[in-house]
């Protein structure tokens, strides 16, 4: 057996054991790299008076749902763009969480893709559904949108789930034609019961998300996040996911720059996890 | 759509235990509905499509906050209107519409009479034929808790339910396991069918089922 330990890099290397002439590697645990805090503010129902460095949450009242940044992405330098629905408008904030500008749409924006190198945002509306590509580079007065058909990408369907515990994981790169599949083997006493694929990066890194439940009569869930590398083997893994939300966005979580990123709404703050996963 | 969703579903006949909830009515004095009944009523609202014209971006009475409207002028909306404590079905949202009620309003504009739509727990009763609105507490009182496996035997038409905060009606599961729900949703504005949710936006939810659903 072949177990490397180095602790101080433990999270970038994985233990090799050969047994019967097969090689295993165990996936090594890829601890938090660094957390952002970016302040809120409370949203009582109209817009003035609020500062625009801090993002908004609206608590929400008897039966009604909590609301607040819904999506994010992350530039090619490390900057983040945050949907700030309530105030109807998209926040850039550095990485370290320091506010850069916002630019307001006067429309809800509920979702948010940087693409072609950060000069275009795709855009989805709240109220309406639509899609719009947005060009960053123009300022605020002079915005231009132009509709588009196309959701996002994360939108297909692009991985399986199976009975027992496993699933089944779809790579394609754009422009090439040919699907190449793996098996996801979810060995846990609790139950698999969502898989999302995050998409395969240059180097031919798939990243997976799974949602687990310890019980099935209400809804209680942990997630993990997996890397298999270019020969779809299971390398490494995030297991310290926080969950505990007090608003959900609809994208939790994106992959950029070789690292994965959290977006946590909470009552008092956003808090954007970092893991490296190089 | 509907199609596409039920395609989606997992059918899978279960035997399951229900645990009626407090003061309930007899279930045979409620309206017997079938869940494709439930499902098409479901899809009705979030496909209902209305005009927003300037009448119906002011609202006309006192508010506890400026009103705000959620939709830009002459947009063609898809999905009744988001109304904290509404409980209009869409004859009755199109007609409060042409006599100049605002389209839709969240709680900080406090409970108004002049705007028009359907909040989370109206839009759930009213797909399970309830005329009376229901809050997400009382809900229980037509409704019971199955005792199956959320996550692969729920059925379209159930719904899940966080009591004070928020329900959905559920619409089937994701080939990735996920779940597809309608709902009456704020931030959206509207009635819609959201496949966009994850397990874990749910949390703490649990399962409700219509007391006289009918099995098909």
């Amino acid at each position: 057996m072949i177990c490397l330990l180095l602790v101080s890099e433990l999270q970038f290397l994985s233990c090799k054991s050969k047994a019967n002439g097969n090689e295993n590697i165990i996936p090594v645990d890829i601890s938090l790299y660094k957390t952002i805090e970016i302040p809120v503010q409370l949203f009582s129902g109209t817009g003035s008076n609020l500062d625009a460095e801090k993002l908004t949450i609206f608590i929400g009242r008897e039966d009604e749902m909590p609301e607040g940044p819904t999506s994010f992405d992350v530039m090619q330098n490390g900057d983040l763009v945050i949907c700030d629905p309530l105030l109807q408008r998209v926040v850039v904030y550095d990485s370290l969480g320091k506010f850069i500008r916002q630019l307001e749409l006067h429309l809800p924006v509920s979702r948010i893709q940087t693409i072609n190198g950060d000069d275009f945002w795709k855009l989805q509306i709240a109220t309406s559904g639509e899609y719009f590509l947005f060009d960053s580079r123009v300022t605020s007065s002079s915005l231009r949108m132009q509709p588009v058909q196309e959701g996002f990408d994360d939108d297909e369907n692009r991985a399986i789930l199976l009975k027992e515990n496993k699933g089944i994981v779809f790579k394609s790169s754009k422009g090439n034609q040919s699907i190449d599949s793996f098996n996801v083997n979810f060995g846990s006493q609790e139950k698999l019961i969502s898989i999302q694929n995050f998409g395969t990066d240059q180097k031919g890194n798939t990243m997976v998300a799974l949602e687990s439940a310890p019980g099935t009569d209400s809804v209680l869930v942990n997630r993990i996040i997996q890397k298999y590398n270019n020969k779809n083997v299971l390398v490494a893994q995030i297991r310290d996911i926080d969950v505990n939300l007090f608003v959900y966005p609809i994208d939790q979580f994106r992959i950029r720059n070789e690292r994965c990123f959290q977006m946590m709404p909470l009552k008092d703050k956003v808090i954007i996890h970092i893991w490296k996963l190089n | 759509m509907l199609t596409k969703t039920l395609k989606y579903s997992v059918y899978l006949c279960f035997a399951w235990i229900v645990v009626p909830g407090l003061a309930q009515p007899d279930p045979h004095q409620l309206p017997p509905l079938t869940r494709a009944q439930i499902m098409a009523t479901a899809e009705r609202l979030a496909q209902h499509t209305w005009d927003c014209k300037s009448i119906n971006m002011v609202a006309r009475c006192p508010q506890a906050k400026p009103y705000t409207c959620h939709f830009q002028l002459d947009q063609k909306v898809t999905g009744i209107a988001y109304d904290w404590g509404g409980n209009d079905d869409p004859d009755q949202f199109d007609k409060k519409l042409a006599d100049s009620l605002a389209a839709g309003s969240h709680s900080w504009h406090g409970v108004t009479a002049c705007t028009a739509g359907i909040d989370c727990s109206g839009f759930v009763g009213y797909c399970w034929g309830q005329k009376k609105k229901f809050g997400t507490v009382n809900i229980r009182e037509i409704s019971a808790r199955p005792k199956y496996n959320i996550y692969t035997d729920m059925k379209p038409g159930d719904a899940l339910n966080k009591e004070g905060s928020h329900i959905v009606l559920f619409a089937g599961y994701k080939p990735d396991g996920k779940p597809i729900v309608y709902e009456a949703q704020g931030a959206a504005g509207r009635v819609i069918l959201n496949q966009n949710r994850s397990w874990d936006s749910l949390k703490g939810y649990k399962p409700l089922q219509y007391l006289n659903v009918q099995e098909e």
